[in-house]
């Protein structure tokens, strides 16, 4: 099937404008759109698909968008004082020598009693005329409409027909979003007529159910088993319901640390820079640390020098004049020289109160004549002497003085050598092309380990699980099986062997072949789609000696193996990835016998010079089998294009704006 | 000669405020030090720079003598004896109030110089400064 033409009205860039994409007679179906980026070559992509399906699914931020609405006719209208205006996207297919006409059209008012007026969508229709070439073409609406737009564009696969080439390498991550979210494998079946046996195998199961229920309702013993078994069969289901679930979430966890083992090995060293950057850091405190303890201890020395030099001429003054005082003999014991006057005035001692003789009056006038200093400057002196011995002694002021100097001096070298590598980290760091400041960077770079972290823990749990269910499910299944010999041996015991024996029986065996059927279905489709991608991609991809094979597995999930024998899809370039979703739709394509026609915008927008004659003299290849419509931007349509394409009949419409309000046709060129 | 309970060290009152604010706001990182301890510095750096200033504006007592420890008070004590006449020391005995005024002199002519130099270095400029004045000191000192 093909589009034979595209009409849009007042839909966003466009206001009044025809594509046709006509065949005639010409060996190649290949029609070629070149615009300036923001020219509209997205719009017409969005306004099929729109018509189509009633979305768009290649706007971005559908909220942060202008109108559907063309805003220049909108201004017009309300300028004219007009009410409503209609938006209309009207697509001619064909299919098999029968045309159909799909328009889609939304009525917006213009409601003029808001402060600006503004546009309000009201209703939107979806019409679709079968068969329009002959005179009374069938008009069906609503849902018949949708399921007639499904059989040509599924809307289940619309994205392998409507390619957007910035988003080229998301079909990998998407071909497994969920086990119901299988949308390629459901196509396949559906396309296969897969779906159909996939029916009649519910019907059987549930015809077996009847038919154990009506032997289990003769023999209650067989009731039993059959409830039993049931039972089991249910609870397997559901293990393996949950298996599928943690697998595919382990699949998820795998690819997100891939993501992030990317982007921290894309940092390129600064990872480990800013590592050593946190590491000079905490020792740079430390040792700043360490210089407030060690100008403390300075402080302290210098506070105890400076006391003991500052007293140190005194102590030594007042040490010689006391001790000058205690050879001459003149500082006393401790008697008070009062007390000694006042016992020679009274002839008697005042210690020990004994009367004084001659002798003992000689002596303390003697003593009195000697101790000529008051006793209390005495004891005063004394006191002095022992205190200030030791605050004379200034022998290790030198060393002391040393050893803190040299921890300053030690302390100042190691600051200076973290400050200088520090230096040369965030010069480094600075130079690094990137805007986010190195905060930023940090942040990014904790969390992306941090998530790994996360994920790695997710996969330990899941595969704790996993262990689990898979052994109940060995339990069960071996519990089945036994279930089900004695099942039989109560049933020949009771010698059922009667109608309804014979149809479970029947049932059972249909019921195997049927799934043995799907699987070599499935397995041939895999095959096929395998070979066939791996065919397409050898002749799209420059590098044809680097990959071997490549696998899908039951998801249709794909995997690139290496000529050396490595999985390598992680590491393939943004523009290999490019190459191998579209040897993947081709081949789905072939596979699903579609023969669709595939609109590509952008299509070489990730991929480079040398590599794009490859893919003209591919895309001219398969022009001859199906139409292909591709969307470039001038640069994207190179000379190495060009000239590829100048040897076979191609159409080509060249677009342009009309002072940015309108997106009209500069120049067409049909075959 | 006063009763020794009553002798107290004396600085001036604006001194005082000085004080707080060097020692307070850790601008010499000793900010744990006793007043006796700040006010003995004070009193080494003023006999180092062999300079006294009488107590001449409003007085703030700063310590009781109970307060001090034997060794400050022998310091004090013995640069009193040193700076007077021995017979005076013989005849008349120590007198601790003047010893004591003497001290609180010198060491508001130390705050002083003090005050100059936190406010105009850093802490660091300030310790070094220091070091290098007591070790030319020390150096001189037997001279």
């Amino acid at each position: 099937m093909r589009i034979d033409s595209v009409k849009i009205e007042n839909y966003r860039s466009y206001k009044d404008i025809e594509f046709n994409f006509l065949k005639k007679e010409s060996s190649h179906d290949l029609h070629v759109i070149v615009a300036q980026n923001g020219v509209g070559k997205t719009n017409l992509l969005n306004a099929i698909e729109w018509c189509l399906y009633g979305d768009e699914p290649h706007l971005g931020n559908e909220k942060e968008s202008l109108p559907l609405a063309n805003i220049y006719v909108f201004d017009e209208l309300k300028n004219c004082g007009k009410e409503s205006l209609n938006v209309k996207v009207e697509v001619i297919i064909s299919a098999k020598g029968e045309s159909h006409k799909i328009r889609r059209t939304r009525k917006f008012n213009i409601d003029y009693d808001l402060e600006k007026p503004e546009l309000v969508q009201l209703e939107e229709n979806l019409l679709v005329w079968k068969n329009i070439d002959l005179p009374n073409p069938e008009l069906l609406k609503d849902t018949f409409a949708d399921d007639l737009i499904n059989v040509f564009f599924r809307k289940d696969i619309r994205r392998y027909f409507f390619f957007d080439g910035e988003q080229l390498t998301s079909y990998f991550e998407k071909a497994r979003d969920s086990k119901n979210d299988n949308k390629i494998k459901k196509s396949i079946m559906s396309l296969s007529q897969v779906e159909i046996l996939e029916n009649i195998q519910k019907r059987l199961k549930s015809t077996l159910t009847d038919y154990k229920k009506e032997a289990g309702d003769q023999v209650p013993c067989i009731k039993k088993i059959n409830t039993n078994i049931l039972e089991r069969e249910k609870k397997v289901e559901r293990l393996e319901n949950d298996i599928n679930e943690i697998e595919i979430s382990n699949e998820k966890a795998d690819k997100e640390i891939e993501k992030k083992n990317v982007f921290l090995n894309d940092q390129k060293g600064v990872s480990a820079k800013i590592d050593k950057l946190n590491e000079l850091d905490s020792k740079l405190n430390l040792e700043q640390t360490q210089r407030d303890e060690i100008l403390k201890e300075l402080h302290r020395f210098i506070y105890d020098s400076t006391l003991k030099i500052a007293f140190y001429k005194a102590s030594r003054k007042s040490l010689k004049f006391i001790d000058k005082q205690d050879a001459a003999g003149k500082l006393p014991p401790a008697i008070d020289k009062g007390i000694l006057i006042e016992s020679l005035n009274s002839k008697n001692c005042l210690v020990c109160g004994n009367s004084l003789t001659s002798e003992s009056k000689l002596n303390i006038e003697k003593l009195i004549e000697t101790y000529n200093i008051s006793s209390a400057a005495s004891n005063m002196l004394s006191k002095l002497k022992g205190s200030l011995e030791d605050t004379i002694n200034l022998q290790n002021f030198r060393s002391d003085k040393g050893k803190i100097l040299d921890k300053l001096k030690q302390n100042e070298d190691k600051i200076k050598k973290y400050e200088d590598e520090l230096n040369t980290i965030d010069a480094t760091l600075n130079d690094y092309p990137t805007e986010e400041s190195k905060n930023d960077i940090e942040i990014k770079l904790r969390d992306a380990r941090n998530y790994i972290k996360a994920q790695e823990g997710l996969i330990k749990q899941n595969l704790l699980k996993l262990g689990e269910y898979n052994s109940n499910k060995v339990n069960l299944t071996k519990e089945i099986d036994c279930l089900k010999l004695e099942l039989k041996d109560v049933m020949e015991k009771q010698n059922i062997l009667n109608a309804v024996y014979r149809n479970i029986k029947f049932v059972e065996k249909s019921l195997k072949i049927i799934s043995k059927i799907i699987n070599e279905i499935m397995t041939e489709s895999r095959n096929k789609m395998e070979k066939s991608t791996l065919d397409y991609f050898l002749k799209l991809i420059w590098k044809e000696h680097s990959y071997e094979s490549l696998k899908l597995d039951d998801s249709y999930s794909m995997e690139l193996f290496h000529n050396k024998g490595y999985t390598c899809l992680g590491s393939c370039s943004a523009a290999e990835k490019a190459l191998l979703a579209l040897s993947y739709t081709l081949s789905l394509h072939d596979l699903t016998g579609q023969n669709s026609l595939l609109f590509i915008d952008t299509p070489l927008s990730r991929v480079s010079d040398e590599n794009r004659n490859f893919f003209a003299s591919v895309i001219a290849d398969i022009s001859k089998t199906r139409q292909i419509i591709l969307a470039f931007t001038p640069s994207e349509y190179s000379n190495e294009v060009k000239m590829k394409f100048n040897n076979i009949p191609f159409n080509k419409i060249e677009l342009a704006t009309n002072n940015e309000k309108e997106t009209i046709k500069k120049e067409v060129k049909y075959v | 000669m006063s009763n020794n309970s009553d002798i107290r060290l004396y600085i001036e009152k604006k001194c005082r405020e000085a004080i707080d604010t060097i020692f307070n706001e850790k601008k010499l990182g000793l900010n744990h030090l006793e007043n006796i301890d700040r006010f003995m510095w004070a009193l080494a750096l003023g006999i180092m720079k062999e300079e006294k200033k009488p107590l001449t504006g409003a007085k703030d007592s700063f310590i009781r003598r109970e307060s001090i420890s034997t060794r400050n008070e022998s310091q004090i004590i013995a640069h009193y004896i040193s700076t007077i006449d021995e017979n005076v020391i013989i005849d008349q005995g120590i007198d601790i109030e003047e010893a004591f005024k003497q001290a609180g002199e010198y060491a508001n002519a130390g705050f002083d110089s003090l005050e100059s130099l936190i406010n105009n270095f850093s802490l660091e400029d300030v310790l070094l400064k220091k070091l290098q004045e007591i070790t030319e000191y020390y150096e001189n000192i037997d001279s």
